[in-house]
């Protein structure tokens, strides 16, 4: 134990990795608990907060609740009991109508979970009061009015008489909601009362009063306490923060699992370096035992000291993460049992990761303190072993993936990719470094530098490929993520091009004012990335003999079908949407009535699915249409885009044009396409983020084996500025061994993160029925390899100073 | 005895390819400074083998370091072949060593990654010159390493590296090739044949060498020792035998 002080405090700088791989992981994980412990905290106060004022309240059962309920007052311990009415009805204001909630005000003030922000509270039933984010939302301010209808549809013309602060968490997605005085909701809601709440008199227990209460009334009512209905209310919302917390804690697990390949690798080192020291340590007495023991107790002092700071690092990242989503600060929820927890897990996984090297560090022998140069002979029966384990766990792996893939079945392809991945870990120790000799080649052409970075790499083939391992796990699960969500949006958009014949579809609906203005179609027609044309069109009754619907009647001409994927409908035919053809019980060829002001036109059913994604609308040739009108005008807009990738903007560019009239019906590939990659754009940009805190410690593992490699070689380096290397050439050199394990592993990474994310995806496709198309987003790629090459060369900085410090005096100084 | 009376520094760089002036070397400040050079003056004639001979600490290792470019000297100058070398900035005296010095060790030091060949070559490669084969195969056969070039150090024995050392050391025909104790952890039959091949590079090549050793024999096939002690030069024996070697050594101490 004094020993490994000794060492700890004699070289902290070697620890620096480590503690910074440790403090990383644990303050990812800490903060996950953080954030999620807080953002749950938030929402019990928000969601929960009208039921946990109430000691007890009883909700409506198999019978309406009534006020004056005589088995109420009629409980021993019930001191008071407040109706709580809750109404839904139609919102008008000025701009919007809707609907909306609206619920009763608690008369005793200290029932209510929401304060007055403004104006004041109501004194009778003509007005009410909202939240800031409802009034907003809805355009009003205090002292408009507004019109609520209760169910019958009788309105109510009411004055918004001040604001109200719910303490609304911004997370839990707001609805908008009103308050008004008793009487008010009551004649809203037809005087059905949601809930009492019951005040228990003072010393009487709220659960044994629940307990009697809900004694009394049976199967007439659902009582509980108000801190039980609390809970339960939350837990509807908070389920979401438990899948969050997994999501999240499942990332940190892989970011420690990169800090344990960095931390196994940095204690390999520095075993491997201290073997004269530890050979004197056996030669004056210690016993395997105690090596061990020195070792494994420095291992668990680095782990507090990572684990320690991680923590303050998490706590505080998790805080600041709370500011960015908008949790309100108060709710900050350190939990002590967590935060032990992942601390503790931070020290084991740096006591495990540092066994296996504790364990060889046992096996150093008295001897080795007389050695001049510390050797580590490779065992080469355990690298065979590990290439049969190794191949085997591959090849299985592999099948499993196919058999995944053709079943289809995702939970063997999971469970085939996890084997083979872990397969592939342990061959990379045997791969990477062949591919490190065969990269060191191009190396080679740098010069000296070039020539001392490609021997060097290769030196200890066991450090490389540990380090290397860690940056391919990191990129490989970054690129996975990548072609696994590249190829989704690809499929997607191929599924969607053949299920909407048009990117982008405007029509007025069926019962609209008519005509498409010409200045709408003309600021259309201008939007970048958009090739629209205006449609003609008529308000026309469709159907058969008996039955006709109204609809809009668009005829196709040359321009507009040339937007369209799907053919048009030819001369005398009409293209009615799947659902029209299902209530008509219609076949192809079929006869169709389509009249309009007294003109009758018959045309038979196209065996055409054009009008299946057009709202209403059918389609006929323009032909057609001149027969049945005239004088047809624009009523839709069909629009192609030149990218289908660039739906997102093209579609934030559509809407606002929209807006101005409700009767104007967008539909079209874009929409889905836009709505869809937005969500997973946005979803794919976090876990790319959650994803890059692994890459991180990667990086710092390839800075850490090098400053340890270089420690190690300062005599040689002393050595090669005495031959006559310049300052500039060493720190080169080292660039360039970083630049090599960075590429390597950066590489492999990708390759394998190409796989298995095709894979991935097919798997996944496959189970849910869809056809996959398979994209690599080479641009992507091409930027992650470059951040690794940079983000390497950047770790290499501070060994690359350290190197060319030596002097050249010290090659000759004896050790 | 003094110094100056011994050893009188030729002014003629032609005379001389390695050349200490008043050169004086203090480690460390105020009262735990170490004074290892005081004020010495040394001059290395052209094509001579010279030994630096000393007891521990006597300031011969000390006074290598600042000769060959290795360390700066706290006051004095250093002359290599013909050239002022102290005070250059560290790129050029970097090319110096590079291009004009060799260098042979006592514990090798040779790169463990390289080749013997490519250890050898690496002078060369570094100055960005060309290997001229006929040289390199003359050099390595006379060392008897022709058969040895494509193995890793690790897998020659101790005589083998040190043999290689001096193909390094001579490769680039350096100015004055500067050997540390190069026989210190060679057994003495492997140490003789290594001091042998060091003469005659002197006589057949006209290689300098200057050599800093604490063993009598192997001063004895120097032209000429320089004697150390205190961090003074205290004496200089011409065609030394290790028997007055020896006896200059006792009155040194004495």
């Amino acid at each position: 134990m004094r020993s490994a002080w000794a060492n700890l405090r004699a070289y902290p700088g070697r620890f620096v990795a480590v503690v910074i791989a440790i403090a990383i992981g644990v303050g990812f994980a800490a903060a996950t608990l953080v954030f999620t412990a807080s953002f749950r905290t938030d929402l019990v106060r928000s969601v929960g907060a009208a039921e946990s004022l109430s000691d007890v309240e009883v909700r409506a059962g198999d019978t309406d609740l009534r006020a004056d309920d005589p088995r109420l007052l009629g409980t021993p311990g019930v001191a008071a009991t407040d109706p709580r009415y809750t109404a839904y009805v139609e919102l008008r204001t000025a701009e919007v109508h809707g609907y909306t909630t609206i619920r009763s005000i608690p008369a005793d003030p200290v029932q209510r979970w929401f304060e007055l922000q403004s104006g004041t509270w109501p004194t009778g039933p003509d007005s009410v009061l909202t939240d800031a984010g409802t009034a907003t939302r809805n355009g009003l301010t205090v002292g408009d009015t507004l019109t609520l209808s209760d169910a019958n549809g009788v309105p109510r013309q009411l004055t918004l008489g001040g604001l109200v602060d719910v303490h609304v968490s911004k997370l839990a997605g707001a609805a908008d909601q009103f308050f008004g005085d008793a009487p008010l909701v009551s004649a809203l809601s037809g005087g059905y009362i949601d809930r009492i709440a019951v005040t228990v008199a003072g010393g009487a227990s709220p659960d044994n009063v629940a307990v009697d209460l809900g004694r009394a009334f049976g199967p007439d009512a659902q009582v509980r306490t108000g801190a039980a209905a609390a809970e339960d209310r939350t837990s509807t919302v908070t389920g979401g923060t438990r899948t969050l917390t997994g999501v999240l804690l499942a990332f940190a697990a892989i970011a420690g699992l990169v800090a344990a390949f960095v931390i196994a690798n940095t204690f390999t080192i520095l075993v491997a370096q201290r073997q004269r020291q530890l050979g004197l340590l056996r030669c004056v007495g210690a016993s395997r035992q105690q090596v061990r023991r020195s070792l494994i107790a420095e291992a668990a002092v680095v782990g507090v000291i990572g684990s320690t700071l991680g923590l303050v690092l998490g706590v505080g990242v998790g805080a600041a993460a709370m500011g960015v989503a908008g949790v309100a600060m108060g709710s900050l929820t350190v939990s002590p049992p967590s935060m032990a927890i992942v601390a503790i897990i931070g020290v084991a996984v740096t006591v495990l990761a540092a066994w296996v090297p504790a364990a060889r560090a046992m096996r150093v022998t008295p001897l080795a303190a007389l050695s001049a140069v510390p050797t580590a002979a490779e065992d080469r029966r355990a690298s065979r072993v590990r290439v049969l384990i190794g191949g085997g766990f591959s090849l299985v792996g592999g099948a499993g993936l196919a058999a995944g893939v053709v079943l289809p079945s995702l939970l063997v392809a999971v469970g085939g990719g996890l084997l083979s991945a872990s397969g592939l870990m342990l061959l990379l120790r045997s791969v990477l470094p062949w591919m490190l000799r065969w990269v060191g080649g191009a190396a080679r052409l740098g010069g000296v530098p070039g020539r001392l970075a490609a021997a060097n790499a290769v030196r200890h083939p066991g450090r490389s490929a540990a380090t290397c391992t860690a940056l391919v796990v990191a990129v490989g699960l970054i690129v996975t993520l990548q072609v696994a969500a590249a190829s989704a949006q690809a499929s997607l958009s191929q599924a969607l091009s053949e299920r909407f014949p048009l990117d982008v579809s405007v029509v007025t609906a069926s019962d609209g004012a008519g005509a498409l203005p010409a200045e709408l179609i003309d600021r259309v027609d201008r939007i970048d990335g958009l090739r629209a044309v205006a449609v003609a069109g008529t308000a026309a009754a469709v159907g058969t003999l008996t039955q006709t619907f109204p609809l809009t009647v668009l005829g196709a001409a040359a321009d507009s079908v040339a937007v369209l994927r799907a053919p048009a409908p030819q001369p005398g035919e009409i293209a009615l949407p799947g659902w029209l053809v299902g209530s008509l019980d219609l076949k192809t060829g079929d006869p169709v009535t389509v009249s309009q002001g007294g003109t009758v036109v018959t045309l038979r059913l196209a065996d055409n699915r054009v009008a299946d994604n057009l709202d209403g609308a059918v389609v006929v040739t323009a032909t057609d249409l001149a027969l049945l009108d005239r004088a047809a005008q624009p009523r839709a807009i069909w629009g192609a885009l030149d990218d289908i990738d660039e739906a997102d903007t093209v579609i934030g560019d559509l809407k606002p044009l929209l807006v101005s009239d409700e009767s104007l019906l967008l539909t079209g590939a874009a929409v889905e396409h836009a709505a869809l990659t937005q969500g997973l754009d946005t979803v794919l940009l976090l876990v790319m983020a959650l994803l890059a805190v692994a890459a991180v410690i990667a990086v710092v593992g390839i800075g850490n084996t090098l400053g340890l490699s270089v420690v190690e070689r300062t005599r040689e380096s002393a050595l090669l500025r005495a031959l006559g290397l310049r300052r500039g050439q060493l720190r080169l050199s080292i660039a360039v061994e970083a630049a090599l394990l960075a590429s390597v592993g950066a590489v492999v990474g990708i390759v394998l993160g190409v796989g298995y994310g095709a894979v991935g995806a097919a798997a996944t496709f496959a189970e849910v029925g869809e056809k996959l198309v398979v994209a690599v987003p080479f641009g992507e790629l091409a930027m992650v390899l470059m951040l690794a090459l940079a983000a390497g060369m950047i770790a290499s900085v501070l060994p690359a100073r350290r190197a060319a410090r030596a002097t050249p005096t010290a090659a000759l100084a004896e050790v | 005895m003094t110094a100056a009376g011994l050893v009188q520094p030729p002014t003629d760089a032609r005379t001389t390819v390695a050349r200490a002036v008043e050169v004086t070397k203090v480690y460390g400040e105020g009262s735990t400074s170490v004074t290892a050079l005081d004020r010495v003056d040394v001059a290395v004639a052209p094509g001579s083998f010279t030994a630096i001979m000393g007891p521990s600490g006597s300031g011969k290792s000390t006074l290598m370091h600042c000769l060959a470019g290795l360390d700066q000297p706290t006051s004095g100058q250093v002359f290599i072949d013909g050239e002022l070398i102290t005070g250059l900035p560290d790129r050029q005296l970097t090319e110096v060593r590079r291009d004009r010095i060799g260098f042979v060790f006592q514990s090798f030091n040779l790169l463990p990654m390289l080749s013997a060949r490519d250890n050898i070559t690496l002078p060369l490669e570094l100055a960005g010159r060309r290997v001229d084969r006929a040289a390199l195969a003359a050099l390595v056969t006379s060392l008897g390493l022709a058969d040895r070039l494509g193995h890793r150090p690790a897998q020659l024995s101790g005589g083998q590296q040190q043999r290689v050392a001096i193909a390094r050391a001579l490769i680039t025909r350096p100015a004055v090739v500067f050997a540390d104790e190069p026989t210190g952890a060679l057994d003495s039959t492997t140490g003789t044949a290594l001091l042998s091949y060091l003469r005659s590079a002197v006589r057949e090549l006209g290689q300098t060498v200057v050599m800093v050793t604490h063993d009598p024999h192997a001063a004895a096939y120097a032209d000429r020792v320089v004697l150390l002690a205190d961090g003074r030069v205290r004496g200089e024996i011409d065609r030394p035998t290790a028997d007055t070697v020896l006896s200059a050594l006792a009155s040194l101490a004495a």
